[in-house]
């Protein structure tokens, strides 16, 4: 059977499995929880150029298959990153990629130039998508100009892969994925999760102290795949899919939708340890369909 | 540690809370407050944090209300069926040696409470609970224990908060785990009467390890995760 991987400018994540940003910490908290040699790599919680509390409790509530979480990108900012995590995570058995937010270009800009110095850091997951904070995030998600604008500094900024972390909401990300991929991105990661409430109604309040958030886990996973498909459509540049993956068979169905290797988050949250059995069933799927690799993995009679 | 444990016995210790005693052999030692995170299905389940009630050689105790489709679905579980047990997790409380606690429950809060007489610390314990029926802290030794319920129906009539002052001892640590309003209130006496004291949080928890970011408290000045910087939190922490 051949090695699966995906490529990025010459780094190999192999295989191409990764942890969603936001679900596994820098890395270092699922030590002893994960077995790491079934992730190609972790991708970090977001990190900013100055520390941000992040948003006011209760930041995630439990829904039928999914959780609404509003972090607000909490994250002891650029400088406290290099001092103090990066020298924990330097011996995790993964590749890292670290997710990079910000207000504005120079945000992200600056947080991209602090790390380009440490080889651990493998590659830049541009999150222009987080639905939970007011500036900055999602507002280039919606605004296919200054996204553009954000991508050419970057690929200046960088010979790092970038990752565009896109936002499933509306119709924007056809048009951005389509700018961004003449803009030097190097790869798309889809989908983020869906703005969504939940309300109290003991207390008749929001369920979230930010009142909205974003839903995640398998009650999204139908939409996620149906934007990966409709991404498929317009990018030839590798998909890191997901969305609700619970098992090899929802990651089988990101690959058939168009996704070269995928992502995985809130599944952490049921077992530390699905990237191995997740590996592990798509394997047998590959074996048991004749397939040679995760990238024989296609639609039978699209037309 | 993450492990499939299996269910030892279960018993209904009141109308809404059980106790449930799993066969989980391990060495190492568990302090107060310290937590497991349960699932039971194999497949996709959230994962939820339980304080640990008392352990011995081979079990691992926890106290479990009813109170939504989780934990009814755990107080359910049949004896010799199996559930995944994380932990133990948490800081939890270390007292140092020689040191006396008032350990203050409220509600399914006394459930780490009995942690102290595991561990053979010296303790006494005012509890208190809404009434008989969500009464939680029976295993307690009566004559270290004042019981208080709101309706007056067992024990004394009120809150524990009413009869905190009057019952702690001088030089007696606090250690403190129930509703926020309990919590507040106790901090506020604790400060007033200069008593160290710790604060055992409860939250919803997606990871339990710190990952998620999701387990920050209204009860503390900071944005700290419950799950991995607590649950046993400073009074110098709490708002």
């Amino acid at each position: 059977m051949t090695e699966d991987f995906l490529s990025l400018r010459g780094t190999k994540y192999s295989p191409p499995i990764f942890l969603a940003s936001g679900t596994a910490g820098s890395g270092k908290e699922l030590l002893g929880f994960t077995d790491f040699s079934y992730v190609g790599a972790v991708i970090t919680k977001a990190v900013t150029p100055k520390p941000r509390a992040g948003n006011p409790p209760p930041r995630i509530a439990p829904s039928y298959s999914g959780l609404v979480n509003s972090i607000g990108l909490a994250n002891p900012g650029l400088e406290s990153f290099v001092s103090e995590v990066i020298p924990e995570i330097e011996d995790i058995p993964a590749k890292i990629i670290v997710n990079v937010a910000g207000e504005d270009v120079k945000d992200y800009k600056e947080v991209i130039e602090g790390l380009n110095p440490f080889d651990l850091v493998t590659a830049y997951e541009i999150n222009i998508s987080c639905p939970n904070v007011k500036k900055g995030g999602i507002s280039f998600g919606k605004d296919p100009i200054s996204s553009k604008v954000l991508i050419e500094k970057l690929r200046e900024a960088t010979e790092k892969p970038l990752i565009l972390k896109m936002t499933p909401h509306g119709d924007e990300y056809i048009q951005i994925a389509q700018i961004a991929q003449d803009s030097g991105v190097d790869a798309f990661s889809f989908v983020n999760t869906f703005p969504a409430v939940l309300f109290d109604i003991e207390k008749r309040t929001f369920a979230l102290g930010n009142k909205t958030g974003g839903l995640s886990g398998p009650a999204i996973k139908p939409l996620a795949l149906h934007a990966v498909h409709r991404l498929r459509s317009v990018t030839s540049l590798p998909i890191i899919g997901g969305g609700g993956i619970t098992g090899y068979k929802d990651a089988v169905e990101f690959f058939l939708a168009g996704a070269n290797a995928i992502s995985l988050g809130t599944v952490l949250f049921s077992d530390t340890d699905s990237p191995k059995k997740i590996f592990n069933g798509l394997k047998k799927y590959i074996s048991r369909h004749g397939l040679k690799s995760l990238n024989d993995i296609k639609l039978k009679n699209e037309k | 540690m993450l492990t499939r444990a299996k269910l030892k016995s279960r018993n209904r210790v009141s109308e809404k809370i059980w106790h449930l005693v799993f066969e989980l052999p391990f060495e190492q030692e568990i302090y107060p407050g310290q937590f497991f995170m349960i699932k039971i299905d194999e497949g996709f389940e959230f994962k939820h944090p339980f304080s640990v009630h008392r352990f011995s050689d081979g079990v691992v105790e926890f106290l479990i209300e009813s109170r939504g489709y989780f934990s009814r679905s755990l107080s359910y579980l049949n004896v010799g069926g199996t559930a995944q047990l994380t932990g133990p997790l948490g800081n939890g409380f270390k007292a140092k040696e020689g040191s006396s606690v008032l350990a203050v429950g409220g509600g399914i809060g006394c459930a780490p409470l009995a942690m102290f007489e595991c561990l053979h610390y010296k303790a006494r314990y005012l509890v208190g609970s809404k009434d008989e029926k969500s009464f939680p802290g029976f295993d307690l030794p009566p004559e270290k224990t004042l019981v208080v319920t709101e309706n007056g129906k067992y024990g004394k009539k009120g809150l524990v908060t009413d009869y905190f002052i009057e019952f702690i001892e001088e030089g007696e640590k606090v250690f403190a785990c129930g509703p926020d309003q309990m919590i507040i209130k106790l901090a506020q006496q604790c400060r007033s009467r200069g008593t160290d004291a710790y604060f055992c949080l409860e939250a919803y928890m997606a990871c339990g390890i710190g990952a998620c970011a999701g387990c920050v408290s209204p009860l503390l000045r900071e944005y700290k995760k419950v799950c991995s910087d607590g649950p046993v939190f400073s009074i110098r922490e709490i708002i």
